[in-house]
């Protein structure tokens, strides 16, 4: 279109000028007006959205303008040397922009769309040949539509994610739910096992065969613990577990804790040390949580340690506005490499690694202990060096509980010693096996007892005469554990007879599950499997606490 | 070529096989992710192995493979998030024809990565169209061949697509069996 002479200029001037119908190729939307300013002429696109309606209509009646703002009349629009913008008039969404071009006989809008970016395709029907080839507004147009397109690909995407995540977490805790269902059903016969072996031991057996029953015995028990501990797991993985902060003597803690492994750490030449920098004795926090914690690291000190020393340290200091607790055991054990330390604390990591089998076990304790000291705010870390033992640290929160002004009672392994000559004692379990290892157990130590075989019974049994404890496991049909203890509290009020304490009995080692049974009255609560020395001291302290009139107390002051 | 290619080939596997299939496919190639974006560049050379591998996998000779990769791509495109771009093409196969080349023109100011084919509306009447098509790639003509087809489907024309191999693309006859029904 443009034919460029150098020889003539004049004529390259002329020739530059546009034919119509490329003026309507360029310029689809375009508008051409006749002097006295009437539409005459309209491009295809326009056309197409506005019919031939839009022939001869004065312009103003047709378009309204946005820039100018000004209605110019059609003289000033000649002159008019930047750019237009308008609207079509007539409930339609075409806005226009473009520059007017002013050839004496005829007035030209070359014009192209303005399309809304946020309109959807009924309200602005535009196609690619409505546009003008000569600027950028189609690729803008299809810019957006691409850019909205990736969008909804990567919601759809998100979508799918979503639902392949809830799938994924629904099967792990269907996995998690059964791996809980079999501990719970493994525990059962285990604690038979353990419970007849300890049976076993008390009968006339050769050494050959009491040697035999110790490897029973300590395997039984470490599955129980295994079992206990995929338990735990799964109540703090699925948010089951709550920590319960209560006032305790951390003093008397640490001393348990280190008087229950030190003499195993003894045994292989090993010194266990405890150093307690505390500034108070009672303090408020869970105690059953730190004692397991300690525990654990103490624990695992002793069955890593072969030579050399164990510390275990506890002290407490105030940090910004909190007071916390470090728990730490310092061993002279084997070591832990740097890498296996990353791995230490995962409980699926230790699943399938070495350390597992360096360490023992399947490393749940640690996995556990991080987890407790997590959800209380805490954390645990560890220095360690391969062959230059290790340090476990625990930090934990707490606060310092008010001392009191009277020494504090005595503590109820005191009145252990009381031993008090025997005492009658109602059984109550459902399973025949573990009546008969209770009865043992209490004939041996020379009480006289009764059975009953569900709550429904062990209420009868009590209405007919006085017993000086109740041993109830928890979970039996007819009437449970719990049911049968709210009913005889309030059978005992109602016809003021004596308190008789319940010791629970059950195979379910979950804090709450203590709680529940201690809320609805019961007076202590003893995790199967039960040791003869056990039972014993659980009775006697049981009994003594109610001879001294402690009976009767409310449990939640406990 | 960009993802949403590969996206149409697997909705195309998709009618012939199951999901797991696909899967397989997807391993067995060099690609190595799980699926495509269709905004993001792949390799010619991923695109080319996918479509060999499929052909080979459904027994279906290649160029019946890129026939019916381009009939799925054009109800791919409707039925997508770009639908409205296909639609934008036109009300008419003659327009649509058209507008090919601009929208594959602008488009590509989106997606610099890509080769665009270019389509020329040669001459039209109402018993044959000719379309010379140019890409810079070889062997895709049969895949014209199917978009084409699905096209003049999506205007109600029933018509018959050939071609004549040329240099750097092919020369497209449809002839017209009746408009619009
Ligand atoms: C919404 C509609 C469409 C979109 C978004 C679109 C987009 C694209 C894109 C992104 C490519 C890949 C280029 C590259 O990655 O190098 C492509 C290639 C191609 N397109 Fe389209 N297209 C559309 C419709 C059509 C139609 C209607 C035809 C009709 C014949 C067509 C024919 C082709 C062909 C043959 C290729 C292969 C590349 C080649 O030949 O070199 N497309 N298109």
């Amino acid at each position: 279109m443009a034919e460029e002479t150098l020889e003539d200029p004049g004529k390259m001037q002329t020739s530059l000028l546009l034919a119509d119908d490329e003026i309507a190729r360029l310029f689809p939307a375009y508008l051409k007006l006749c002097p006295e300013g009437r539409i005459c002429e309209a491009g295809p696109s326009l056309l197409r959205h506005k019919g031939p309606g839009l022939l001869g209509q004065p312009l103003h009646d047709a378009v309204s303008f946005e820039l100018p703002a000004n209605n110019l009349d059609i003289a000033a629009l000649r002159k008019h040397r930047r750019a237009i913008i308008l609207r079509l008039n007539g409930g339609t969404t075409l806005r226009l922009r473009g520059l007017v071009l002013d050839r004496g006989d005829a007035i030209w809008l070359l014009l192209g769309h303005i399309p809304d970016l946020e309109l959807g395709e009924e309200m602005q029907p535009l196609r690619i040949a409505d546009f003008s080839p000569t600027d950028g507004t189609l690729d803008m147009m299809l810019a957006a539509e691409m850019r909205s397109g990736l969008l909804s690909e990567t919601r759809a995407l998100a979508a799918a994610l979503d639902v392949q995540r809830n799938q994924a977490e629904a099967a792990n805790r269907a996995k998690s739910a059964f791996l809980t269902t079999m501990s719970h059903e493994i525990r059962t016969p285990m604690n038979a096992v353990l419970g007849v072996a300890s049976i076993l031991a008390e009968t006339d057996i050769t050494q050959e065969q009491r040697e035999w029953l110790d490897v029973m015995v300590d395997s039984g028990q470490s599955l129980m613990g295994l079992l206990n501990n995929i338990l735990d797991l799964s109540k703090i993985e699925s948010g089951a577990m709550g920590i319960n902060p209560e006032e305790f003597d951390l003093r008397a803690l640490g001393r348990s804790v280190h008087g229950l492994y030190a003499p195993t750490a003894a045994a292989k030449g090993v010194k266990a040390e405890l150093e307690m920098a505390l500034e108070g004795t009672l303090y408020i926090g869970d105690s059953v949580r730190i004692r397991q914690i300690l525990s654990n690291l103490v624990g695992n000190a002793t069955k890593f340690t072969e030579a050399g020393k164990i510390i275990v340290s506890l002290h407490d200091q105030v940090e910004g506005e909190t007071r916390q607790l470090y728990v730490s055991v310092k061993d002279t054990g084997i070591g832990i490499s740097a890498e296996a330390i990353d791995r230490l604390f995962n409980v699926f990591a230790q699943a399938d690694s070495s350390t597992t089998r360096r360490y023992g076990g399947t490393g749940l304790g640690l996995s556990i202990s991080k987890l407790l000291c997590e959800q209380m705010g805490g954390e645990i870390t560890v220095e360690s060096r391969l062959g230059r033992g290790s340090t476990f640290t625990a930090r934990i929160p707490i606060e310092l509980a008010a001392e009191p002004d009277q020494p504090a009672p005595a503590p109820d392994e005191g009145l252990a010693l009381a031993l008090v000559g025997p005492r009658h004692v109602l059984i109550v379990d459902d399973n025949a096996t573990n009546r008969k290892i209770l009865s043992h157990y209490l004939r041996r130590l020379g009480h006289s007892f009764d059975v009953a075989v569900n709550g429904q019974q062990a209420l009868v049994a009590w209405e007919e005469r006085d017993y000086d404890v109740i041993i109830m496991d928890i979970e039996m049909p007819v009437l449970d554990g719990l049911e049968a203890t709210r009913e005889l509290r309030r059978r005992e009020i109602a016809s003021v007879r004596d308190y008789t304490p319940i010791i629970a009995l059950s195979a379910d080692a979950m804090i709450e599950k203590r709680e529940t049974a201690l809320s609805v009255g019961m007076d202590d609560y003893l995790t199967k499997p039960v040791g003869l020395r056990e039972i014993e001291e659980r009775i006697q302290v049981i009994c003594a606490r109610s001879d001294q009139t402690l009976r009767a107390v409310p449990q939640e002051s406990r | 070529m960009y993802g949403m290619i590969h996206q149409a080939l697997r909705i195309m596997v998709l009618q012939h096989v199951e999901e797991a299939e696909w899967e397989t496919l997807l391993r067995t190639s060099d690609h190595t992710e799980p699926l495509f974006i269709g905004m993001e560049y792949y390799s010619d050379a991923t695109t080319m192995e996918l479509i060999h591998l499929v052909s080979a996998h459904l027994r279906m000779p290649l160029d019946d493979t890129l026939r019916q990769l381009g009939c799925v791509w054009i109800d791919f495109a409707g039925a997508s998030e770009y639908g409205r771009i296909l639609r934008m093409a036109g009300d008419d196969f003659v327009s649509f024809l058209e507008s090919l080349d601009r929208m594959h023109a602008s488009i590509r100011s989106n997606m610099p990565k890509a080769e665009m084919p270019s389509f020329e509306l040669i001459s039209a009447d109402d018993a044959e169209l000719q379309v010379r098509y140019r890409s810079t790639r070889t062997g895709l003509a049969p895949m014209v061949q199917g978009i084409l087809l699905a096209t003049a489907e999506r205007f109600d024309e029933r018509v018959e697509v050939t071609y004549l191999p040329e240099d750097g693309g092919a020369l497209f006859c449809i002839q017209r069996k009746s408009l619009n029904g």
